[in-house]
């Protein structure tokens, strides 16, 4: 289950994961939360760069994976770390980019 | 006979000069676009992002004239709508026949360019799945640290800093999507007396047409990409002043169409294009482009401080 999920927003996240399961479950952390995030804008890999530096920034992150066909950030973070969304929100914006949903799951893969 | 050609001729370049504008107007309004190699895009950067390019520029012209600028660029992202970028030749050498030697004699003039400070305000972006539209206007002063007296026989045109203070202003509309990127910049560059010359003022109208060849679908994590990009690039100089009259040979119309290719990683690029000339207007005694390339090699880094 996944936390924050309501209306057209589920729908956008349950369209944009189905496109890709398995590579998702695969990217899935050992150990640690998991956040996807939903960014508007990227469209290029030299301007990606300021955008996973960004999230890397954010205390506890330990990796940062990006979907670009589907704008979906991946975020892996260390064990018994986490952030909020509002964190994430705010490097993707100084990253110049647009947040969009963000939704959590467990390393299990499971949601909370 | 030959005022009636030239006249057709002078027509015929007034018109597509101005559909070059209009075509480049169209573009900034219309057609909202990836990172230009030969004119300044509008593309996302991070607060806090410092990118490094080296541009090195190499030009032929006749009566032997050759030109190698090897402009050095930083950049950094102060804010994620505010974007900084200082510019210098480093270096920048010309050369050219000369004329008063019947040609038989080249004169060259190597140094350190002049020093070029942008700032660059994203006013608009619309966003979506793996599409931007931005619009940024930039302003810009040119200082003159360059070398304006590298070689004290060679003109002064000739000389790798041009001894001018100088401003800019100029508006960029990019559309971007994963696949493409178009872009079109208008500028004008205004320069001031200095050191008993004035250089010409500039408008400048570019535009380019990028289009990602590779991969045909990105893969999560899997972001490298290569392009064939197509820009062009059309500029109207003013006359040269020199104490206090206008200098021979200066001022000029000319219209680039530059073919090339781009490869991109999230931390690096390289592209190269060719200059190739569509059109040219120089007063008589003036050298004619004939044909350039440009490289591009960009480097991305990252630091938390910015503002």
């Amino acid at each position: 289950m996944i936390l924050n999920i309501c209306g057209f927003r589920a729908v956008c996240i349950a369209v944009a994961l189905s496109a890709a399961p398995a590579t998702h479950a695969a990217l899935a952390g050992k150990g640690g939360r998991e956040a996807l995030a939903i960014v508007k804008g990227v469209t290029a890999p030299f301007s990606l760069y300021g955008l996973t530096e960004s999230l890397r920034q954010i205390p506890g992150v330990d990796r940062v994976v990006f979907d670009m066909e589907h704008g979906i950030a991946d975020i892996t973070f260390k064990p018994g770390a986490s952030a909020t969304e509002a964190q994430i929100r705010q490097a993707i914006g100084n990253a110049s980019f647009t947040p969009g949903k963000i939704s959590w799951k467990s390393a299990a893969g499971g949601g909370q | 006979m030959t005022g009636t050609l030239s006249g057709r001729f002078s027509a015929w370049n007034c018109r597509l000069a101005g559909l070059v504008v209009w075509l480049c107007i169209f573009l900034a309004l219309a057609i909202p676009a990836r990172a230009q190699v030969t004119f300044p895009g509008a593309e996302p950067i991070a607060g806090g992002q410092v990118a490094v390019r080296l541009q090195p520029m190499l030009t032929e012209s006749t009566m032997g004239g050759q030109s190698y600028d090897g402009r050095t660029i930083l950049q950094f992202g102060a804010t994620p709508l505010l974007f900084l970028q200082a510019e210098t030749g480093l270096p920048n050498s010309n050369s050219i026949n000369d004329p008063a030697t019947g040609g038989s004699r080249s004169q060259t003039a190597t140094g350190i360019g002049d020093t070029t400070l942008v700032a660059r305000y994203t006013v608009y972006h619309q966003d979506g799945i793996g599409t931007s539209f931005r619009i940024a206007p930039l302003v810009g002063v040119t200082t003159p640290t360059g070398m304006d007296d590298a070689n004290g026989q060679a003109a002064r045109a000739l000389q790798p800093g041009t001894g001018n203070w100088g401003t800019r202003g100029g508006l960029v509309v990019q559309y971007l999507t994963l696949d493409t990127t178009t872009a079109a910049e208008i500028e004008y560059r205004a320069n001031f007396p200095g050191a008993g010359y004035q250089f010409g003022n500039t408008f400048v109208a570019n535009a380019g047409f990028h289009y990602k060849l590779w991969p045909s679908h990105f893969a999560p994590g899997k972001i490298d990409q290569f392009d064939l990009a197509l820009e062009t690039n059309y500029s109207i100089a003013g006359r040269d002043l020199g104490g206090g009259r206008t200098v021979p040979g200066t001022g000029r119309t000319l219209w680039l169409i530059d073919p090339g290719v781009m490869f991109m990683t999230p931390r690096w690029a390289i592209a190269a294009l060719a200059l190739l000339p569509i059109d040219e207007q120089v007063p008589h005694g003036g050298a004619r482009f004939r044909y350039g390339a440009e490289m591009a090699f960009r480097f991305n880094f990252y630091t938390p401080h910015h503002f």
